[in-house]
């Protein structure tokens, strides 16, 4: 018994330092989700059965799915924006090159936009 | 951002803030020889007196039953609230599950996931419903058995699409259990005052005792469980409702 508490504390430990220096956020999840089925083990290894049950479904399964919905949301939003700055600036492109009167501002390889901002929509872009 | 000396800083303090950890926690007793009665009181007490096996659940809904009204009430704020931010609007039928990876690209599930999950959602649904209603003799209780029971609509949409989330889930349905579940639980600990005695008090009959408990022991501990139960499924369904409308109409606005 004392041999299984020790081991499930040093993974314990194990996994979550893990999570801590995993740098990717979808990769975090995933590490984060595998941490909270450990510490579900832990409890129930230390004889807490209502309590590995409630870690269970909450840290393996719905925090890490919070987490993802999360982080596609505000992935999503900023796909939006990108596809909204690149639509605005073909106008005034357009603008530009019809009647002349909008001035140039916006110049047709703008310096300022961030890089992966000139992707076609639709294409899938890479996880950072 | 990277620093060459950042990980030796950390490396240090990591190292002292160990060592006082386990210099503050070496003199702490076992579990054996606690002093707190507490504990030893209930494990004696709680199956002759409230005719449950599961003693942290009758702590839970029945001891201290006016604590976990508050944090059924605190999951009910936080839904709500969660509800009142991300905003509701339509999404059209058979949009295909986004990927959280890379939401500009949509995955469909392959068959083997599908026959999978089609094999799984019926034992999911019958394991969270045994969870919820075994509360007060095995380990679990509404607010596990709830969780799991909400997972079973997010696998149909893992396995199909949010137009099967949204079909299997009425929306109004789900939030009127939601209130209902709420609701249930000030009503039942409020019965007891229409008793006479004090708010949360067990006024229900408590069922078989000993060694016959079955689903109905416990008075009012299995029909709190129950309405918690509900509560929690219909919360829960309700936050992946909106977070995945939220999504997928961010994404559908897209060109």
């Amino acid at each position: 018994m004392i041999v299984m508490q020790i081991a499930i504390l040093a993974i314990v430990a194990a996994s979550g330092g893990a999570v801590v220096f995993t740098r990717r956020p979808g990769e975090q999840v995933v590490g984060a989700s595998f941490f909270g089925l450990m510490l579900a083990l832990m409890f129930f290894i230390f004889q807490a059965p209502d309590v590995a049950l409630s870690q269970l479904v909450i840290g393996a399964v719905a925090l890490p799915l919070m987490v993802l919905l999360a982080i596609a949301k505000t992935r999503s939003t900023q796909m939006q924006q990108d596809r909204e700055r690149e639509q605005q600036r073909n106008k005034e492109r357009e603008h530009g090159r019809g009647g002349g009167t909008g001035g140039n501002f916006a110049s047709p390889d703008d310096a300022g936009a961030p890089a992966d901002a000139r992707q076609p929509p639709g294409r899938p872009r890479e996880a950072r | 951002m990277r620093h060459p000396g950042r990980m030796g800083i950390f490396f240090v303090g990591a190292a002292a803030v160990a060592a006082l950890y386990a210099m503050s926690t070496m003199r702490l007793p076992g579990p054996e020889d606690l002093r707190g009665q507490y504990m030893r009181i209930i494990n004696s007490e709680c199956v002759a007196a409230r005719h449950v096996t599961d003693a942290v659940t009758a702590v839970n809904f029945d001891y201290r039953g006016f604590d976990t009204l508050g944090e059924e009430f605190i999951l009910f704020v936080s839904v709500m609230g969660a509800l009142v931010l991300l905003r509701q609007t339509d999404v059209k039928p058979g949009t295909p599950a986004p990927d959280a990876l890379s939401p500009g690209r949509a995955v469909g599930a392959s068959d083997a996931l599908r026959v999978w999950i089609l094999g799984m959602t019926g034992p999911t649904v019958l394991f969270g419903i045994y969870t919820v209603i075994h509360g007060q003799l095995t380990p679990g209780g509404g607010f596990q058995g709830g969780v799991i029971l909400a997972t079973a609509p997010l696998l149909m949409y893992l396995a199909e699409s949010f137009d099967i989330f949204r079909r299997i889930t009425s929306h109004r349905l789900v939030e009127t259990a939601e209130a209902i579940g709420a609701g249930a639980y000030g009503v039942i600990g409020l019965l007891a005052i229409f008793k006479g005695r004090e708010f949360m008090t067990n006024v229900f009959p408590l069922g078989k005792g000993g060694s016959d408990v079955n689903l109905f022991s416990g008075g009012t501990i299995p029909v709190i469980n129950l309405a918690v139960g509900i509560e929690v499924t219909a919360g829960f369904v309700l936050l992946l409702y909106a977070f995945l409308q939220e999504m997928l109409e961010r994404k559908e606005a897209a060109p």
